[in-house]
């Protein structure tokens, strides 16, 4: 148990202010309690606990294989899991019908298929059949939405014909439907450029403020994190550090983990 | 039925007078109750890359109909109904429960089921010649009771088609996306799967086992050539089996050979039409 040493400061700092269950008071929060997945015998995440707070983004860290994605495809029910999960609101009643906004790592979809940009927003939220048409309500509205991440002019664009950055912004405003209680990003930022991610980035952080949202992000994009993450989780099948950026990044274990590619706050 | 006969009557061709050929009459309207189904139902099966799948159907079909008749059923399409929906349900749930890869789980059940089948169908050396009609069917020999089988089959696959319709789409799309809009795959799929064995038995009796696939994928596969969006695929899908459906119709009255054989043609030519068109526009 050597880690567990490692990190007490920031549990410390953990249980010094900013994210302690105090604070779930006076925000809105979702909770995350002992959340374990296993499969046969493999434990791939173990007593993940995380309380998410609206208006904030938490960033997931971790190496390859260290359950990032199988912590949010658990969350959306994709891969079995134990523990549970709770959305409360600003004073701390249970959400009735709590929803889940998600982002997959950067699907494929098939040049040449015949699907628009609407077409997708249609069938994933409205229950009258596209192949019927589309209403002019649910148009004006996937518009709107569209514009939110400034890709209105892609109502009509074919799907397989989207690049990695334009999908990735369509698949954030379909997330935004409903107001989702916790967003959740899957390595976004994957077959961007840097400026694409820096623009989407920026994009991420507008919607959050605009909407108050609860942000969990998979991301390795640790010179934006820095300034766009309220908090970083490294995760390696259970919580190592959980802290603000700048402070997991400057710790040890980061560096042992990660190398010492990416040193602290100096950018 | 004298509604429709009457209907016919219109029409400028001689079998379609009064005093002409019910059985043509008869095949018309199982072509028009039968091609928008087939046409619809196939913009998922080509969505969802199920063109291997719904050809194995017509083997779970198959074994269902030796295994009927073998029993002495008057209607062995009882019997291959229930085991094509046998099929359908144990090749998903064997794909979900293990984590194969589709073609490899039918490839290995749609082999057994034919051996069963071909075996059931030889017992004590019997001749399995009789089958051969289901191969390729038999569009000419449309009972009218049959025809109001195939109204009622069609009248409840569109409203049930627009509640799957959507959830079909997205589920195609990405299926960790349709997760996380409450939309549960296996269920999803299973009854997709169970939809399609019942229309897929049901046309066997008519196009066989040979023309409803083709029926099923080829027109899907020209409109995802020709379409832009979902709405005119479905459109594009159903309007062409319609069309060449109609087209392989007459054609075989006036070729007089079999009728599923000339659909089948004229819908190849749809797609090499539309092939080229696609090839071209780019």
């Amino acid at each position: 148990m050597t880690t567990n040493l490692r990190f007490r400061p920031l549990l410390h700092h953990h249980k010094a202010g900013l994210y302690s269950p105090i604070s779930c008071a006076c925000h809105c929060c979702n909770r995350i309690e002992h959340l374990s997945v296993r499969v046969g015998n493999q434990v791939l995440l173990q007593d993940i606990s995380l309380h998410l707070h609206c208006g904030e983004i938490t960033a997931i860290i971790g190496p390859n294989g260290a359950g990032k994605s199988t912590l949010l495809r658990a969350l959306t029910g994709e891969m079995s899991c134990s523990g549970h999960m709770e959305f409360l609101d600003a004073s701390g009643h249970l959400y009735a019908k709590p929803s889940l906004g998600y982002v997959p790592q950067s699907p494929h979809f098939e040049l040449g298929m015949p699907m628009t940009v609407l077409d997708l927003f249609a069938a994933t939220l409205s229950r009258f059949p596209v192949w019927l048409g589309t209403r002019m309500a649910l148009k004006r509205r996937v518009s709107e939405l569209l514009s939110q991440v400034g890709a209105e002019d892609l109502l009509h664009r074919s799907l397989g014909a989207l690049s990695g950055g334009e999908l990735q912004r369509i698949l954030l405003a379909l997330a935004l439907e409903p107001c989702p209680n916790l967003l959740l990003l899957d390595e976004p930022s994957s077959g961007m450029d840097a400026n694409g991610r820096r623009m989407f980035y920026q994009i991420v952080d507008q919607v959050r403020k605009q909407h108050d949202l609860a942000i969990l992000l998979v991301s390795h994009d640790f010179g934006e994190l820095l300034n766009l993450a309220d908090r970083v989780v490294l995760l390696h099948q259970k919580i190592l550090l959980d802290g603000k950026p700048a402070d997991v990044f400057a710790h040890p274990l980061f560096q042992e983990i990660f190398g010492t590619l990416f040193s602290g706050g100096k950018t | 039925m004298q509604l429709w006969y009457s209907l016919v009557a219109f029409l400028p061709f001689e079998w379609a007078q009064s005093d002409g050929f019910l059985f043509m009459k008869h095949a018309l309207l199982a072509v028009l109750l039968l091609m928008p189904v087939l046409g619809l139902a196939g913009t998922a099966v080509v969505h969802h890359r199920m063109a291997f799948f719904s050809d194995a159907l017509g083997h779970g079909a198959f074994t269902g109909v030796a295994i009927g008749s073998l029993v002495g059923l008057a209607h062995p399409q009882i019997s291959s109904l229930l085991f094509a929906l046998l099929f359908a349900v144990l090749v998903t749930w064997v794909q979900h429960s293990t984590r194969m890869g589709r073609d490899t789980v039918i490839g290995a059940l749609a082999s057994l089921c034919v051996a069963i089948g071909v075996f059931l169908a030889t017992w004590n050396g019997r001749s399995i010649g009789r089958l051969a009609n289901f191969l390729v069917g038999d569009l000419l020999s449309v009972a009218p009771q049959d025809l109001g089988i195939a109204l009622i089959l069609a009248l409840l696959f569109f409203p049930i088609w627009v509640f799957l319709g959507n959830r079909l789409l997205l589920l195609g799309c990405s299926s960790s996306l349709a997760i996380s809009r409450g939309i549960r795959p296996l269920w999803l799929e299973m009854t997709f799967a169970g939809l399609l064995a019942v229309v897929v038995t049901f046309s066997l009796q008519w196009l066989g086992l040979l023309t409803v696939n083709a029926c099923l994928v080829l027109p899907a596969a020209t409109g995802r050539l020709l379409a832009r969006s979902a709405r005119s695929h479905a459109y594009w899908s159903i309007g062409l089996a319609t069309f060449c459906g109609l087209v392989g119709l007459l054609a075989s009255w006036y070729a007089d050979s079999v009728a599923g054989a000339s659909i089948v043609m004229a819908l190849a030519v749809a797609f090499f039409i539309a092939l080229f068109l696609a090839k071209w526009r780019r």
